[in-house]
């Protein structure tokens, strides 16, 4: 755990970039300090390693005061992602990743295998690309890199600097889906530097927002989306933001539930009857751990009229899911685009919830339009 | 307008008739003189001459970088007089069939006056009276101390000694130093080439302990060196005369004349001697040579 | 064609010497650079580091005016304080080799992208770390053609130290001109010409090699 007391930056010319600040960065958490350019939120996070020295106040990693801690232990023990990427263009990918590593000399068959593990967990085959140069992959590639390199000497704190807003929109949607992914494997606690109030809601655990050297609101997306402290904070967020988020029914209202989910082992009669009775045509499959294992639909069951069959024998994998708290409308717009009738509604922990479909969002439609629309919507 | 362009065509080829009959062989003699004090001083003494006797106008051009340079400016009319050194007709300018290696004067001389001639159309005159001829000197308290008089006393110090010189000496084939080792049967300790100049200044600082001094060069009385003899007779003459276009000397017989008159009347001693007022007194070149005629009474 | 066989004689008879006068050229050339990327690499770095704009400007100041000197004028120069022979014409051609090299390094150094630098600071690399694992490699193409251009230079420009006694390809060039041999002349020029080239050559090579693009 993080933790900001009275913390005052001020520079020699008097001007001073951070008030007072008292915040706490929960550990496991993604923690995204967020505002316009100048509030102070990069310099808060620089604070973290030592890069900026606030002038007054307490920074209190794990209780300790990191003024006490040497500024190289102190950096080589919290991973970096910059801005802009920041790979060492001299040196290929597998030592960019192994830089830190190597400043804390490892020895050479601990660096290779982490090196191998990191790039498996992003998707980048090993032997393909540990002896390219940062100049031969895409942005996105690069990037997923500079991710890596941070986590290699595996620090328990990693800082990101508006670590994807060089990327097209894109790899940026990509990225920031894997950095979801990875963080439930990781439990880094992570603070996370962006101006993209979209990106901050996708991603983020906490939320600090920032004005003027001072904290302006603090809490979870949804606690800010719902109860912004002031007009700044609105304004911030944005008006049509806002409104998407207050008046938008979400889908896990809409969604199936219980009467939705079907688990791996249950013998194909027994799914049809549960079909049936609740007027469906898709279920999902889920497993005693809650994970999304695949889907049944009415298709599969014509298909293999067998009464000897478990559903894991005929299910389909599962392609698209939406989380909890997304709009419906964006559901509706991911069905549309992927022509898919059911979306399986997933938590923050990656466990199914239930399921939504487009009979039970066209009532959900239906709802919006019979409601009484805001004034100045 | 008009009337412009028209003056300005006249000028333009008034211009050009001048010029091409400056080419031809106007009243403008140009003499030539190398980088070293003595032709300089013979160059200012014709010029002194020739402007005080004839209506020729004379230019000098300074500090051509060696004798070569010199012949082929005179081959090409660039210069019509220089004041040259009979030992040069061993320069490579003639074949090996054509010219026979001597360090007899009178023979050298006679060489290059006929093979100047023949081959390049310039009058070589009679010597000025004075050589200008590689020597080696030494330190004289060394010489004293170890009695050295002759280059062939060197023989057991040789590789003890450091020697200077003029980057040309090293390499020239009759009468440079792999000549002349080979002459006397003694090599110097590590012999290097430089400006002539530095050659004095590698002595003064205690650098060069032999340098290959030119016998009329005044730093030698300056620095108290000693020149020793050539009793091997290896070192070519270089009698100086002055070298004349043979179409100039048609054309101007005075000027002939003048050139004629300066035969053998400065010897040795009395070059270094003016050498000395210039080089080392640092009085201007045209000064001490227009002294010299006047104390002759060959200048009024 | 008679002058072919006639230079190839001369060839078989002077070659030695022609060794001789090449060996002390190359190494001649070779230590001024050798010393001035002793002096001037450091130098640079420290310079590219320095906040202070006064050490700055003062040694790019001194370094220009060296680099102006015509160089038979700082020859002459160096003779009343060094005496004549290799001492003055290496310390000369030294001074000359400075400013390329150290512009280059400077450049070198101050062209690493700022983000670069930030990103290995925040990784928990000391300064120098940084310098050596960071910073030159990346300045190294700005370092490496800087020597490569001041190695070809100095090669030509140490023909003139044979004025001074200290030898060199220029003997022969100075030789032949002043006894009217073009076999010396072509000799002394080609083989400037084939050691500038060579070295061009070799360091382009390590430039290659090394560099990371």
């Amino acid at each position: 755990m993080i933790r900001l007391e009275g913390v005052q930056k001020v520079y020699e010319d008097g001007f001073k970039a951070l008030k007072n600040i008292n915040i706490e960065f929960k550990r496991g958490e993604i923690s995204v300090l967020i505002g316009p350019s100048g509030c102070g939120k990069t310099t808060t996070m620089k604070l973290l390693n030592r890069l900026i020295e606030h002038t007054e106040g307490k920074v209190l990693i794990d209780g300790k005061d990191i003024s006490t801690i040497d500024p190289i232990d102190l950096r080589r023990s919290i991973g970096y992602v910059i801005q802009h990427i920041g790979l060492f263009p001299h040196m290929s990918i597998k030592e960019n990743v192994a830089a830190v590593p190597k400043l804390l000399k490892w020895d050479t068959e601990r660096i290779e295998k982490r090196v191998t593990e990191l790039l498996n967990m992003v998707g980048l085959d090993p032997d393909t690309y540990k002896d390219r140069r940062p100049s031969e992959l895409s942005g996105g590639q690069q990037q997923r890199v500079g991710v890596i390199r941070a986590l290699a000497a595996e620090p328990s704190i990693i800082l990101m600097d508006e670590p994807f807003s060089a990327l097209d929109p894109i790899s940026r949607e990509q990225l920031q889906d894997e950095l979801v992914r990875l963080q439930k494997e990781i439990q880094k606690t992570i603070i996370f530097v962006t101006h993209d109030m979209d990106e901050a809601i996708k991603i983020a655990d906490q939320i600090i927002l920032m004005k003027d050297g001072e904290v302006v609101q603090q809490g979870t997306p949804v606690q800010i989306l719902q109860n912004p402290a002031n007009e700044f904070v609105e304004e911030f967020i944005g008006k049509e933001r806002l409104q998407k988020y207050r008046s938008m029914p979400t889908v896990e209202e809409f969604m199936e539930k219980r009467s939705a989910i079907v688990s791996p082992d249950m013998p194909l009669p027994k799914a049809m009857k549960q079909m049936e009775e609740h007027h469906l045509d898709t279920m999902i499959v889920v497993d005693g751990y809650r994970q999304v294992k695949g889907q049944l639909s009415i298709f599969q069951m014509f298909n293999n009229n067998d009464a000897n069959k478990l559903v894991v024998d005929v299910m389909k994998p599962v392609k698209y899911r939406v989380q909890t708290g997304t709009p419906l409308e964006d559901a509706l717009t991911l069905m549309s685009q992927h022509d898919v009738h059911a979306l399986p509604v997933i938590d923050k922990k990656l466990g199914c919830l239930g399921l939504i479909t487009k009979n039970r969002m066209i009532e959900g439609m239906a709802r919006i339009y019979s409601m009484p629309r805001k004034e100045g919507a | 307008m008009k009337k412009k362009l028209i003056l300005g065509s006249i000028l333009s080829a008034a211009m050009l008739v001048t010029s091409a009959c400056g080419g031809g062989g106007s009243d403008e003699i140009t003499i030539g003189a190398q980088t070293y004090t003595d032709p300089k001083i013979i160059a200012h003494m014709v010029e002194a001459l020739v402007e005080e006797q004839t209506d020729h106008e004379v230019k000098i051009i300074k500090d051509i970088s060696a004798s070569p340079q010199i012949i082929s400016a005179m081959e090409q009319g660039e210069i019509q007089i220089a004041t040259l050194y009979s030992g040069e007709v061993y320069n490579n300018h003639f074949g090996k069939d054509e010219v026979e290696f001597t360090t007899d004067p009178q023979k050298t001389l006679e060489q290059a006056q006929k093979l100047f001639n023949e081959k390049y159309d310039f009058t070589w005159f009679d010597s000025l009276g004075f050589q200008n001829k590689y020597t080696i000197a030494i330190k004289r308290d060394f010489a004293e101390k170890n009695n050295i008089t002759k280059m062939s006393d060197l023989a057991p110090f040789a590789d003890q000694l450091r020697l200077g010189t003029d980057s040309t000496w090293l390499e020239r084939p009759n009468d440079g130093y792999r000549a002349f080792s080979k002459h006397y049967g003694f090599e110097f300790k590590d012999p290097k080439g430089m400006e002539v100049q530095l050659m004095y200044t590698g002595v003064e600082n205690n650098e060069l302990d032999v340098v290959t001094a030119y016998s009329v060069d005044p730093q030698i009385i300056q620095l108290d060196l000693k020149m020793l003899e050539d009793d091997k007779a290896f070192f070519p003459p270089f009698s100086a005369s002055l070298v004349a276009r043979n179409d100039m000397l048609e054309e101007y017989p005075d000027v002939k004349k003048i050139i004629e008159s300066l035969t053998d009347t400065i010897d040795e001693e009395t070059m270094t001697k003016l050498i000395y007022e210039v080089d080392i007194n640092k009085r201007d070149e045209k000064e001490v040579a227009l002294e010299y005629l006047k104390e002759q009474g060959l200048l009024k | 064609m008679e002058w072919i066989t006639d230079y190839f004689q001369f060839l078989a008879e002077r070659y030695p010497d022609i060794l001789k006068y090449t060996v002390e050229h190359l190494l001649m050339s070779i230590g001024s650079v050798v010393l001035g990327i002793v002096i001037a690499i450091p130098l640079g770095i420290y310079l590219s580091k320095t906040e202070k704009k006064l050490v700055n400007s003062f040694a790019f100041t001194i370094v220009n005016v060296f680099q102006t000197i015509p160089t038979i004028a700082l020859l002459a120069i160096m003779i009343p304080f060094l005496g004549i022979g290799l001492k003055p014409a290496m310390t000369a051609l030294f001074l000359y080799s400075l400013l390329p090299l150290l512009r280059n390094t400077y450049t070198g150094i101050k062209s690493v992208d700022p983000k670069i630098i930030e990103a290995a600071r925040g990784m928990g690399y000391n300064s120098l770390q940084q310098l050596f694992r960071v910073e030159l490699p990346l300045a190294f193409p700005y370092i490496i053609s800087g020597i490569r251009v001041t190695t070809v230079y100095i090669i030509s420009w140490t023909t003139l130290a044979a004025v001074i006694g200290a030898g060199g390809l220029g003997g022969l060039i100075l030789s032949g001109l002043g006894f009217n041999s073009k076999p010396l002349i072509f000799t002394g020029t080609i083989m400037a010409i084939v050691i500038a080239v060579l070295a061009d050559h070799l360091i382009g090579r390590v430039e290659k090699r090394l560099s990371y693009k």
